[in-house]
């Protein structure tokens, strides 16, 4: 099994610190304290790097609540959230799993997303998976021949994947990294074909609200 | 011209007939650096006696005259106070050519540049041949307020506009055969050409499609008096070798010239790592011949043509299967053009011209294995034709009023495009102007365009000029501007085979679309075809504003403004998902932007021989719907090197790509009359301008996306040695400058040639 690390930061802080602030300045009303939730960030999810042309994509299981890999043998259960293989992400729902999993795409930047949508969630369905990997709301581009740098899949700025869990529960996740180690990608050994950092190796960081409610 | 060489020979023999043997006044006429000029005319009183070969003269008439007036071809004229004894040295300042500049391009008739308030730019024999440049494109990029760009070719940017919104004329028609939107301007050869005038702004209602950033109207050298024979050669550095040949006839009556031109190249590699190179060799030639006859004093016909070939050798690297490819790509192209004109003046008042064009262009490119075995072919074939009649009607000095009527036919036939029965155009123009004071000049003018494929438009214009002092002018325009869809946008039928994405052209994507549905390639319909509105031409509102002060003859100074702004800009949007997963696009009117700016230039001419200028533009271009959305909060970017989503900021917006925010140029020349020879030292500035998106959010928002800017140096010279024979050499781009993101920079560049020139009227 290959490791990928894991790190937490305590979500609402600055957020905190700046309502404070506010209340202080208006001296009106009691300051409301939203409870600080964890934002885990994982490195280095493989998500098939093995794999061989023609054979069939090798997904890797993962569980948001325990910020663990499952085994294979969990992926008929509800308790995965996700699964990797490749530029493909699979949530636990529709076609793709048993669980209350579906997902949809929302625009903005990850601190300061402090709600889920009430609606607009899909399931995987054969064809079109919840999380999509191609028009205007795929997580990812693909810069190709001409791009700077060329021939690298890159996450999409401000695309949050907003998804329940498994379990049902609200999560937001948001794809950082396709390559091992979270590298530069404005560096020269990135930009070189010959030195660059392997691919399928995804770095994303998470929330998961545990009460079941929508706000983060 | 003629005129003039008429009153010299009459007046050398008049100063004959006067000479006498005790002179009344004598003295000398002599040029800024004490060179006597040759047969400078001395008026007094209503005679007028002529000076010497060596500007000597001398007047015997009953008395010693008090006040005389002397000019010469190229001089200021100048009125002398005489002294009551002694000799009379009078010094005649050169004439700066440029203040008695006639234009054609700004309003279709011949104007002094004084007379059009609207900014025109002329770049004059002298200086081009002074810059010893070889191709047009090279020309361009030393103005002030044109950037040289490279996309399918070497073009250039005008108003914070790329070479798809610029005509290009030769003699007043258009030039056609673009790539990409880009016509290629190292296909202009330079040694033909008398003047270069260039107009900035949209004038689209004088010249319709394509006049939206301005009007770049190459004029041909017209045959002098007698036969006139010039050759030049020159040699460069990357093994390039220049050849022009023209001959010419300047008779009472008929006129024709020939010119010739061959050039090639070795061409140069600035990425060695790719097989390919940066600029392929290539051979081109040129053979321009015209012919005009004046069957009366008012009344004359012509006919202008140009025929271009060229061919070019390179290799391409192609992954085939899983193997990468050396083939060998090799690349033709021709134009050809044919202008008969008539050209009738009914007694001092009319102007009537009827002017026929007919051109076509080629091209033809094939990727071959080193077998011989084709691994890819392809075609573009153009051809256009218009006949147009032009009537001028000069009222008075205050009213002349320009009308025309024209047709055209254009037809296109190319691997990737749907064929389609020629497209057929009819337009309709009117401008008045009417200068009611001399302070005051004004142009009034609109012109209709209706055509068969796209939506009919109209064209207004509307130029003041004020003349506040005699050193302060004035100049303000409003003017409307359009490019019409080109064939790719109506025509273009192309699926990508390794990829599967479809593209459609505007006038086909209903049809094709219905087509692709019934063979069962579409999943989904993302925007219903019945809905699709009729493509219209991209359109813009310009305002251009300038202010010139000339204190003295010396001193020149402008400023001047602009702002564009540009409505239904046509791009790509996807309409289906196709069952592979890929997208259909077609063509669609969408965005709204804005390049607006400042331009200053500056001239100092000393009484030497000395002429110094600078210019400065400052350059700003912004896409209103992307700053809506900064300002919404509704773009983000991806710091490259920690990975993680940051809000974009208005601060952030870097402008559209290409566009450099600061542009300039210096330059210096020095003439030497007495000895012979002249110096151009030219610098010019590039500052740094956005390449493209690198963090995820389509637009240019931080540093990383931008090219570095550059500085370039040229310097030519050339030398005299008789009249008829002249030396030349120099260097471009002085401090071997490259940058990886203009191909077109290939480091320095050594060049040396000789000019033999031969007039039987000199």
């Amino acid at each position: 099994m290959i490791q990928f690390s894991k790190s937490h930061v305590t979500r609402g802080a600055g957020f905190l610190l700046l309502s404070l602030g506010v209340f202080t300045a208006c001296d009106n009303g009691e300051p409301v304290e939203p409870e600080a939730l964890e934002v885990a960030t994982v490195q280095d999810v493989p998500a098939d790097p093995d794999a061989e042309r023609g054979a069939a994509a090798s997904y890797t299981f993962f569980d948001l609540d325990t910020g663990t890999i499952l085994s294979k043998s969990d992926s008929a259960t509800n308790s995965w959230d996700l699964a990797f293989a490749g530029t493909s992400i699979l949530i636990n729902g529709g076609s793709s799993g048993p669980g209350q999993g579906s997902a949809q795409i929302i625009d903005g930047v990850f601190d300061n997303i402090t709600e889920a949508p009430e609606t607009g969630f899909v399931v995987d369905a054969a064809d079109a998976p919840a999380i999509p990997t191609s028009g205007d709301n795929s997580w990812y581009i693909y810069t190709g021949e001409g791009g700077t740098p060329a021939h690298a899949i890159l996450p999409v700025p401000g695309k949050v994947i907003a998804l329940t869990t498994g379990e049902g529960k609200y999560a937001l996740v948001e794809i950082i990294s396709y390559y091992e180690g979270n590298p530069d990608t404005s560096s020269e050994a990135f930009a070189d074909l010959s030195t660059r950092a392997a691919s399928r190796y995804f770095t994303f960081q998470y929330v998961v609200q545990p009460d079941g409610g929508r706000t983060f | 011209m003629k005129k003039h060489w008429l009153m010299i020979v009459w007046l050398m023999m008049a100063g004959g007939v006067l000479a006498q043997p005790s002179p009344q006044l004598s003295g000398r006429v002599t040029d800024q650096q004490g060179e006597g000029i040759a047969f400078a005319i001395v008026k007094i009183g209503k005679g007028g006696i002529t000076a010497d070969a060596r500007g000597y003269f001398s007047y015997s008439g009953h008395a010693r005259p008090a006040m005389v007036w002397v000019q010469a071809l190229g001089f200021v004229p100048q009125q002398v106070s005489v002294p009551s004894s002694g000799e009379l040295l009078v010094v005649l300042a050169e004439e700066t050519t440029e203040l008695h500049e006639v234009v054609v391009t700004a309003t279709r008739t011949s104007q002094p540049i004084d007379n059009v308030p609207v900014p025109v730019l002329v770049i004059g024999q002298e200086k081009l041949a002074n810059m010893g440049a070889l191709r047009v494109s090279e020309v361009l990029m030393e103005q002030t307020g044109l950037q040289l760009t490279s996309d399918h070719g070497t073009g250039v940017m005008m108003q914070g506009l790329p070479s798809e919104y610029i005509l290009f004329l030769i003699d007043g028609e258009p030039v056609i055969g673009r790539t990409a939107g880009t016509l290629e301007l190292d296909r202009l050869a330079v040694d033909n050409i008398a003047r270069i005038e260039i107009l900035k702004g949209p004038s689209s209602s004088l010249y319709g499609s394509e006049a939206m950033a301005g009007v770049v109207n190459i004029i041909t050298k017209k045959a002098g008096p007698g036969w006139d024979y010039s050759l030049r050669s020159r040699v460069r550095s990357f093994a390039t070798t220049d050849l022009s040949a023209q001959v010419g006839y300047g008779g009472e009556r008929l006129k024709a010239t020939a010119f010739v031109n061959r050039v090639s190249t070795a061409g140069y590699d600035l990425t060695e790592e790719t097989a390919s190179m940066t600029a392929p060799p290539y051979t081109a030639y040129t053979v321009a011949p015209k012919l005009s006859y004046a069957l009366t004093d008012d009344l004359s016909i012509s006919l202008n043509g140009k025929f271009y070939t060229e061919a070019q050798q390179n290799v391409a690297e192609v992954l085939v299967g899983e193997e990468l490819e050396v083939l060998d790509e090799a690349a033709q192209r021709q134009d050809w053009s044919l202008m008969p004109s008539l050209s009738w003046h009914v007694q001092d008042q009319h102007h009537v011209q009827v002017r026929g064009y007919l051109t076509g262009y080629q091209t033809e490119s094939a990727l071959t294995y080193a077998t011989g075995e084709l691994y890819e072919g392809s075609y573009f074939q153009q051809r256009f034709g218009r006949a147009e009649a032009q009537y001028d009607w000069y009222h008075s000095d205050r009213h002349i009023t320009t009308a025309g009527l024209g047709f055209t036919l254009e037809g296109v036939e190319a691997t990737r495009y749907a064929q389609v029965s020629p497209y057929r155009a009819g337009y309709g123009y009117l401008q008045h102007q009417w200068i009611p004071t001399s302070q005051l000049n004004v142009i009034v003018g609109g012109r209709f365009d209706a055509h068969n494929a796209y939506a009919s438009r109209f064209s207004p214009k509307m130029a003041l000029g004020y003349t506040l002092s005699e050193a302060w002018k004035v100049q303000a325009s409003v003017s409307g501007g359009y490019k019409a869809p080109d064939f790719r946008q109506l025509l273009l039928d192309f699926t990508n085979p390794v990829a599967g994405y479809t593209v459609l052209g505007a006038n086909l994507v209903q049809e094709r679309l219905a087509e692709l549905q019934a063979q069962g390639q579409i999943a989904t319909v993302l925007l219903d075809p019945t809905h699709f509105q009729t493509i219209k031409a991209e359109s813009s509102l310009a305002y251009n504003l300038g202010l010139t002060y000339t204190p003295n003859p010396n001193w020149k100074w402008c400023l001047s403004g602009f702002r564009n702004q540009i409505r239904n800009l046509i791009d790509t949007a996807p309409i289906a998902r196709k069952t592979n997963g890929q997208n259909v696009f077609s063509y669609f009117n969408f965005d709204e932007v804005v390049t607006q700016g400042l331009e200053v230039n500056g001239r100092y001419m000393a009484s030497q021989g000395l002429e110094v200028s600078a210019g400065y533009q400052y350059l700003d271009s912004r896409n209103l719907a992307d700053l809506e959305r900064i300002a919404q909060g509704e773009v983000f970017r991806r710091n490259p090197e920690t990975n993680r989503t940051e809000l974009v900021t208005l601060a952030d917006y870097g402008g559209l790509p290409n566009r450099s925010r600061h542009t300039g140029n210096a330059k210096l020349s020095y003439t030497s009359r007495r000895h012979h020879f002249n110096l151009a030292l030219r610098s010019m500035y590039r500052g740094a301008w956005g390449l493209g998106d690198a963090n995820g959010n389509g637009l240019i928002d931080a540093a990383s996306e931008f090219a570095p800017g550059y500085w370039l140096v040229n310097l030519a010279g050339q030398k005299e040695l008789w009249n008829w024979l002249t030396l030349e050499g120099g260097v471009n781009n002085l401090l071997h400058q490259t940058n990886p993101y203009e191909p077109s920079l290939a480091g320095r560049i050594w060049f040396a040639g000789l000019r033999i020139h031969w007039n039987t009227s000199q």
